[in-house]
C-alpha cells in the first residue's frame, strides 16, 4: 500500500517534469530521491541526456501501446471474424469468377484453383486465438497483439489476418513492430491531419507498415497537436469534440484513456495532458461518447450541441475483480477441455478423460467465496493412483484459493475410478478449471 | 487477501498485481503494474541506448520479457527486479548490436543532492557572492532560465510560454546552466 503510493507519487512527479510542469521544488525532490535510488538516478540521467526530445509524446504512445497489448477487447474479435468472413466470401467469389472465366476460355482450371487455396490458408488462424488456452502468457500473445489493431473502422479487412504470423515473428524484434522512424511518423502525421485523404495515402505506405500506421493513427492525431486541439482541417459532415479527462479524486490528467463514439470503433486516446480531440459525424444528433481507462469506471456522455467535454473518471468503483470476471466467463466458454493432465496412457480415469470432464462439469460447485470475488483460473492437483485405481495423496501444486482448491480435490475424489495398468502406484496430475 | 479484490486495482501493491498475473495469466494486472514504472523504464532505456526511438521500442520489448519471466521466477520485490531486468535488456541489446555503453561521467548529468546542500553553510555570504559571480558567467539564456526556474519558482513550461521558446530548449538551458554553475562553484 505504502509502496504503491510511493510509486504513484513518483510517477506523477516524473510526468509533470516530462510535460514541463515541474518547478524547482519538484526538481529538488527528484534529485534527493535519486541520490538513494539507482533506478530513478538512471532514468533521470537518460531523460536529461535528451533535453529536447519529445518524451511526452513517446510516453503517451507507449501508454497506448501497452494498453493495446494488455486489454481484452471483445468487439474487435467480432470485427475480425466478420473481416475473415468477408475475405473468404471474396475469395470464393474470385475463385468462382476465375473458374467460370477459365472454362469459357477452355484454359486449365489448375492455376485459378491455386489462387483460391493459398490465400484462404490463414483464415483458420483468425478465430484460433479465441479458442487458445489463455493460461500461459505466451499462448496469449497472438490474441492480445491482434485485438487492438482495429481501433480504426475504415479498413478492418486488411490488418488482422495477414498480420498474425508477422506479429509472432516480430515479438522479439520491436523495431519491426512500430514505425518510429521518420517516414512512419511523417506518414502518420499526414494521416491525422487530412483524415479524408487517409484511405488513398495509406495505400502508398509500405504494406508492412500499414497495420501499425492504422493502429497509431488516433494517438498520433492526438499528440500531433496537443497545444491547439482545434487546429487541423475537418472533413465535411464532421465536427470536432475536444476536452480533458481527469482523475476524479486527484484532478490529475489520465494519459492514454480511450475515447470512443458509442456504438462504433471510431475513437482516440488522450495525450500527455489528458486532452483528446475526437471527430464525429455531424448528422448524429444524439451521439454519445464513451470514456474509459484501465482501473477506472467508464462514463458515457451525450454530446448534444457541445464542442467541449471535460470528464472526470472515478477510480474507486472499478475494481480489478470485475474486469477478471469478464475474462473468466469468456475463457470458460471456449476452452473447457484444455485442462492440463499428465500421466501415462496406462493411467487414466475409467471411461476416459471425457468421463472425468463430464463429471467435473456436472458436479462442480463454485465456492461462494470464489463467486463473490470473481475468481477464475485453474487448480493443478497432483495425486497418486494405486494399482486398484484408487486416488490418494492429493497435493495442490497450483492453488487458486477461495475454496477452489478444496473443491478441486472433492471433484477428483468423487469422480470416476481410475485405471492403472502399470502394476505399481503412479503419480498423476490434473487441473480443474473454475 | 479478500480485501485486495474489493480494493481498487489502482491501490493494489505491485506484488499483489504480479501474483495475479502469475496465477491467472491476467495480462491487465501485469500491464497495470508495468505502467507505474513506464517513465522510469523509458528513462533507463534512454540512458543506455542513447536513442529515443530505440528506447520507446525497448520499453515494449521489456514488457514482453517481463511477461515471459515474471511467471517463471519468484519475484519478491518487483521494483528492484524490474530495474535489473530493464538494465540487462538494454545492455544485451547493445551487445547484440555490437555497441558498448560508455558510462557518462558528466557531473551535471549525475543528479545529486549535493548541489542543494552545499557543505559550506557556514559562510553563506561568501557562497552567495560567488554564486552571483558564477551566474554572470552563464550565457544570457542560461542565466535567464536558471533565474526563472530556481529563484522565481517558475516551471519549465511557464518559462517556455513566457519566452516563446521550445520546452526542450528551456530544459537544455537550465541543464547546461546548472552544470556550468556547478563547475564554476567547485573551482
Amino acid at each position: 500500500m505504502q509502496a504503491s503510493n510511493n510509486i504513484r507519487h513518483l510517477k506523477r512527479l516524473l510526468q509533470r517534469r516530462i510535460a514541463g510542469h515541474a518547478g524547482a521544488e519538484d526538481e529538488r525532490m527528484l534529485s534527493k530521491q535519486a541520490a538513494e535510488d539507482p533506478f530513478l538516478q538512471d532514468a533521470l540521467e537518460g531523460l536529461d541526456a535528451f533535453p529536447e526530445g519529445d518524451h511526452a509524446a513517446r510516453l503517451a504512445r507507449l501508454q497506448e501501446r501497452l494498453q493495446g497489448r494488455t486489454q481484452r477487447r471483445i468487439i474487435p474479435i467480432f470485427i475480425q471474424r466478420a473481416a475473415a468472413a468477408v475475405l473468404v466470401l471474396g475469395l470464393f467469389g474470385l475463385g468462382w469468377w476465375l473458374l467460370s472465366n477459365g472454362e469459357e476460355q477452355m484454359a486449365g482450371p489448375s492455376a485459378p484453383q491455386a489462387v483460391v487455396i493459398q490465400p484462404a490458408d490463414p483464415k483458420p488462424d483468425a478465430p484460433a486465438p479465441i479458442a487458445d488456452n489463455t493460461s500461459s502468457p505466451i499462448a496469449q500473445m497472438p490474441k492480445s497483439r491482434q485485438t487492438p489493431a482495429t481501433t480504426s473502422p475504415q479498413q478492418p479487412a486488411v490488418p488482422p489476418i495477414p498480420n498474425l504470423p508477422d506479429n509472432l515473428a516480430a515479438a522479439d524484434k520491436p523495431a519491426a513492430i512500430s514505425p518510429t522512424d521518420a517516414p512512419g511518423q511523417a506518414a502518420a502525421a499526414e494521416l491525422a491531419d487530412v483524415a479524408s485523404e487517409a484511405e488513398q495515402k495509406k495505400e502508398s505506405v509500405a504494406p508492412k507498415m500499414q497495420p501499425d500506421v492504422a493502429k497509431s493513427q488516433p494517438s498520433r492525431a492526438a499528440t500531433a497537436a496537443p497545444a491547439s486541439p482545434a487546429a487541423g482541417p475537418v472533413p465535411a459532415g464532421f465536427r470536432i469534440i475536444t476536452g480533458k479527462i481527469l482523475d476524479d479524486d486527484t484532478g490529475e490528467p489520465l494519459i492514454g484513456a480511450t475515447v470512443l463514439l458509442e456504438g462504433t470503433q471510431q475513437g482516440t486516446v488522450t495525450d500527455y495532458d489528458g486532452s483528446y480531440r475526437l471527430q464525429i459525424p455531424e448528422k448524429e444528433a444524439d451521439a454519445r461518447i464513451v470514456f474509459s481507462y484501465t482501473g477506472y469506471e467508464s462514463k458515457i456522455v451525450a454530446v448534444g450541441g457541445q464542442q467541449k467535454l471535460n470528464v472526470r473518471l472515478d477510480a474507486s468503483s472499478a475494481s480489478l475483480s470485475e474486469v477478471v470476471v469478464i475474462g473468466g466467463a469468456r475463457k470458460r466458454k471456449t476452452d473447457r477441455s484444455a485442462a492440463i493432465r499428465s500421466s501415462s496412457e496406462d493411467v487414466q480415469p475409467q471411461g476416459g478423460w471425457d468421463a472425468l470432464e463430464q463429471h467435473i462439469a456436472k458436479n462442480r460447485r463454485m465456492p461462494v467465496q470464489a463467486v463473490a470475488n470473481g475468481i477464475s483460473g485453474q487448480v493443478l492437483v497432483e495425486f497418486s493412483v494405486t494399482t486398484k485405481g484408487k486416488l490418494h495423496g492429493f497435493k495442490v501444486l497450483e492453488p487458486l484459493g477461495f475454496g477452489c482448491d478444496e473443491e478441486a480435490i472433492r471433484l477428483l475424489q468423487t469422480g470416476p475410478e481410475w485405471q492403472n495398468n502399470t502394476g505399481k502406484e503412479q503419480k498423476a496430475s490434473y487441473s480443474v478449471r473454475f | 487477501m479478500f480485501r485486495f479484490f474489493q480494493r481498487s486495482a489502482a491501490q493494489a501493491s505491485d506484488e499483489e498485481l504480479l501474483q495475479r498475473y502469475c496465477r491467472q495469466g491476467d495480462m491487465e494486472a501485469l500491464g497495470l503494474v508495468y505502467q507505474r514504472y513506464m517513465e522510469l523504464v523509458y528513462g533507463v532505456c534512454l540512458k543506455y541506448l542513447q536513442n529515443e526511438a530505440e528506447a520507446e521500442d525497448a520499453v515494449m520489448s521489456i514488457f514482453e520479457e517481463l511477461a515471459a519471466k515474471a511467471a517463471k521466477s519468484e519475484v519478491r520485490e518487483f521494483r528492484p527486479w524490474l530495474y535489473v531486468l530493464a538494465k540487462n535488456h538494454c545492455l544485451m541489446a547493445l551487445r547484440k548490436a555490437g555497441r558498448h555503453f560508455l558510462q557518462s561521467s558528466d557531473p551535471a548529468l549525475m543528479q545529486s543532492a549535493e548541489l542543494w546542500h552545499p557543505d559550506t553553510e557556514g559562510d553563506e555570504e561568501a557562497v552567495l557572492a560567488r554564486l552571483q559571480k558564477c551566474m554572470e558567467q552563464l550565457t544570457v539564456q542560461q542565466k535567464r532560465c536558471v533565474d526563472l526556474f530556481y529563484l522565481q519558482g517558475k516551471s519549465y513550461k511557464d518559462i517556455a510560454d513566457e519566452d516563446g521558446e521550445e520546452l526542450g530548449k528551456v530544459r537544455s538551458h537550465i541543464q547546461n546552466g546548472r552544470r556550468n554553475l556547478k563547475n564554476c562553484m567547485e573551482k
